[in-house]
């Protein structure tokens, strides 16, 4: 057989916190390709690996799962693949089977599990530097033999053993190329079945481990103050805490840097070329518009690394547990609230998160609140409107009035998600509290790797969306502010006279009781297809208006302050915690819902929600006189 | 001699014993089962959850495990070990 | 019509275009394809499905 053409396909599968993921980016260093399986919205992570020998390695990377028994669509998802189930996706030819050295009782029921499905399996022992660390003494040959599967000992973060792992997995492939029968059926096991499983396990174990591995010591100590029915909840919240501060103080100089950059870019531009509606479609348009948006790189990648971090750490699973009488309050799961904190990122994978819970009724309300959290879209309207209106005066020692204010308006964004939900579970979704059941991993050093996988490609995703559908939104929204031009001798600066103009007036009676002019409602239009844009589109309408304007020329944080009223921007912070701009979330609502229903209840509640308390916001700070 | 028998759900942070019988409907059943929570594992609760203790945190078969006092309360355990350690 | 705004109307119109497509592959392709399938024109309605694919994206935040 010539191994030009040799091109094996491998799936990764073990239990979750086993390691999987740090094992697949140490195999395909980070070379992976992102995506959804056919017809549902569980994430798809294949890597290609391009060997010395010329053997091209396809390796699918299997949503982690306890057993085959699948109760969620991602544990489906990883049964459905081994099955050969799932549409345009061939049968794997070798399973890769991970399993976490310190917790074998557990994680080799999956192994045995996956083993009776009649694949050729090659076994991970992961994590085993820290099982030596622990004293764990395990006899890889009694192992081996006992399981009936070749077993190879790997350190995931540090490459240790990948190689090897990796070679043998080949040639366990190369025994068996493409030869597995086409679809397995699958029945759920009696308990009995169980049962037996695990007192296989047990009888595998007495015999291949010598010695156990220690308890993790300081990880257990971490526990009894990170779960700590007092001192837990107050770490919980300085967590929080610090993170907010750290976007907003941390991000400054970066920024600035880039906001540097883009300025000096627009003034370069702006002076080579002669005044004309070209010069003023670079200069206003995609300089301003698009490097508004950019320079809140910085700020959305330290959200991303927080997110990473704590996910990475082991904390998360920890916050879930510390929240889920809270949740439990409100009638949600202690599970929705990872993907309620994972909206915080951007409420679609929040949403598409929502399917690790079991309970429908349960996962509809966790779907309807979670738009209300922030997500990193809103991150950059927030720091606007607060460089602008919120002084940056220290509260107590270090902390300070505006990452405060940024820290209440995720607050906000929380609380009404947990009173809608309250709402939603008393009226609409009426249900019984479902079970919880979730794993505590031990605690973890962060794998710098992964992290730094992970917001590579969140930062490619932003620029590549700033550079694609804002700069495209930008140059409409140019266009629609700067024709038709304005008449001869007219008297008010031409974006009067535009289009944008005109559908701006005609919707400021709306918006005129929240406080908010025809400006902002142009800004309104465009920042439905991406919430970010709505900064951008503000840049562009002023830059226009303030062509022959000594006021409007300048900074836009410098803009906003002298046009417009405390009252009005903090009504609009209140707008933006609660209305649902966002096009992609109606979509992957209707999807995963399977309905028009629900994203337009979605819409209309979010709508009203908005609407009133803006309203009760500005009329409240105009009694107050910051009108 | 009678061991001392009680659920799981029923214990307070510190106690251990050994699971001697789940019950409840067969789905929930064979997911207790999965992580771990089987007939003859030892088990610890760890952990209480602030504002009234519940859910709580269980150490068994060497993981650390989360589940409402409801759920624990399908489990069975024997106290009879205790002392032993 | 000067030179500096014929090209910017240039720019202007592949701008719109591309929006257009991008919410016509992302939002209507799909539904439209749908509904000829209803109409019973299958070869159309695979067509229109397969441009849909084509684009390679989902709804999730990594891909717009």
């Amino acid at each position: 057989m010539s191994d030009i053409h040799f091109s094996p396909r491998l799936a990764l599968a073990g239990n979750p916190n086993c390691g999987k993921t740090a094992l697949f980016n140490s195999l395909t260093g980070g070379r992976q390709k992102v995506g959804n399986y056919p017809g549902v919205t569980v994430e798809k992570k294949e890597g290609i690996i391009l060997r010395d020998d010329g053997v091209v390695v396809r390796i699918l990377d299997l949503p982690g799962t306890y057993s085959l028994d699948a109760k969620t669509p991602d544990e489906m998802i990883a049964r459905d693949v081994l099955m050969g189930k799932v549409e345009g996706e061939d049968r794997p030819d070798v399973i890769l089977a991970v399993a976490d050295a310190n917790s074998l009782e557990r994680n080799l029921g999956l192994v045995l599990e996956m083993k009776a499905l009649g694949y050729p399996i090659v076994l991970a022992l992961n994590m085993m530097d820290l099982a030596h660390e622990r004293g764990a003494e395990i006899d890889l040959t009694v192992l081996s033999s006992e399981l009936g599967i070749p077993v190879f000992p790997t350190v995931a973060i540090k490459k240790e053993g990948v190689a090897t792992l990796l070679t043998q997995a080949i040639e366990a492939a190369k025994g068996n190329p493409g030869q597995n029968p086409v679809s397995i059926e699958w029945h759920p096991p009696t308990i009995k079945e169980v049962q037996d499983r695990f007192k296989r396990v047990d009888e595998i174990l007495l015999a291949s481990v010598k010695k156990s591995a220690r308890p993790l010591i300081w990880s257990e100590k971490l526990d009894r103050i990170v779960l700590h029915p007092v001192w837990g909840s107050v770490i919980l919240v300085t967590v929080l805490a610090v993170v907010f501060q750290a976007i907003f103080i941390w991000a400054t100089a970066p920024a600035d840097l880039i906001k540097d950059g883009i300025e000096a870019l627009g003034n370069f531009v702006g002076s080579a070329m002669g005044p004309g509606p070209l010069n003023s479609l670079l200069v206003d348009g995609v300089i301003k518009g698009v490097g508004s948006v950019l320079v809140f790189l910085p700020q959305i990648l330290l959200l991303f690394f927080f997110l990473l971090l704590l996910e990475d750490t082991g904390y998360m699973a920890r916050a879930a547990f510390l929240m889920d009488r809270v949740m439990g309050k409100v009638g949600l799961h202690g599970r929705a609230f990872i993907p309620l904190l994972s909206s915080f990122a951007c409420a679609i994978p929040g949403i598409m998160a929502t399917r690790t819970i079991e309970n429908k009724r349960d996962r509809l309300t966790t779907i309807l609140v979670a738009p209300l959290m922030t997500c990193s879209a809103r991150l950059p309207v927030y720091s606007l409107l607060i460089a602008a209106f919120i002084p940056n005066s220290s509260v107590w020692g270090p902390i300070r009035l505006q990452g405060l204010v940024m820290l209440l308006l995720y607050f906000g964004g929380a609380a009404a998600a947990l009173g809608m939900a309250w709402i939603f579970k008393r009226t609409l979704l009426k249900g019984a509290k479902p079970p919880l059941m979730l794993e505590l991993p031990t605690y973890k050093i962060p794998s710098w790797r992964s992290i730094l996988y992970g917001l590579r490609e969140r930062a490619w995703i932003f620029i590549r969306r700033a550079g694609t559908v804002i700069l495209a939104i930008t140059i409409i929204l140019w266009f629609v502010a700067s024709y038709p031009k304005a008449p001869e001798g007219a008297s008010e600066p031409p974006i009067h006279y535009s289009y944008a103009g005109r559908v701006g007036h005609a919707i400021e009676p709306v918006l005129k009781p929240l406080g908010f002019d025809w400006r902002i409602g142009i800004a309104f239009i465009p920042g439905f297809a991406a919430r970010e844009v709505m900064i951008s589109a503000l840049a562009t309408v002023y830059s226009i208006e303030g062509k022959d304007d000594e006021a409007t020329a300048g900074a836009l944080t410098d803009v906003l302050k002298s046009q417009w009223s405390v009252a009005t921007a903090l009504s609009l912070m209140v707008w933006y915690i609660l209305a649902c701009q966002c096009l992609s979330t109606l979509a992957v609502t209707r999807r995963e819902t399977n309905s028009w229903r629900w994203p337009a209840f979605m819409l209309a509640y979010m709508t009203v929600l908005a609407y009133g308390a803006s309203f009760i916001t500005y009329s409240v700070a105009r009694m107050m006189g910051l009108g | 001699m009678t061991s001392p028998r009680c659920r799981l759900g029923e214990m307070s942070a510190g106690m251990s014993g050994v699971i001697v019988n789940t019950s409840g409907p067969i789905e929930l059943r064979r997911r207790l089962l999965e992580m771990g929570l089987l007939e003859g594992s030892v088990v610890t609760l760890v952990h209480e959850a602030p504002f009234g203790g519940d859910p709580i945190a269980v150490r068994v078969r060497g993981a650390l495990l989360a589940l409402r006092r409801n759920e624990a309360n399908l489990i069975e355990v024997s106290r009879e070990n205790e002392g032993e350690k | 019509m000067s030179f500096q705004e014929g090209i910017a109307l240039l720019i202007v119109g592949v701008a719109a275009g591309f929006i257009f497509r991008k919410f016509y592959l992302q939002y209507l392709a799909l539904p439209l394809s749908n509904f000829f399938l209803r109409k019973g024109k299958v070869a159309l309605a695979m067509r229109v499905r397969a441009s849909a694919k084509k684009s390679g994206c989902s709804d999730d935040c990594s891909c717009d």
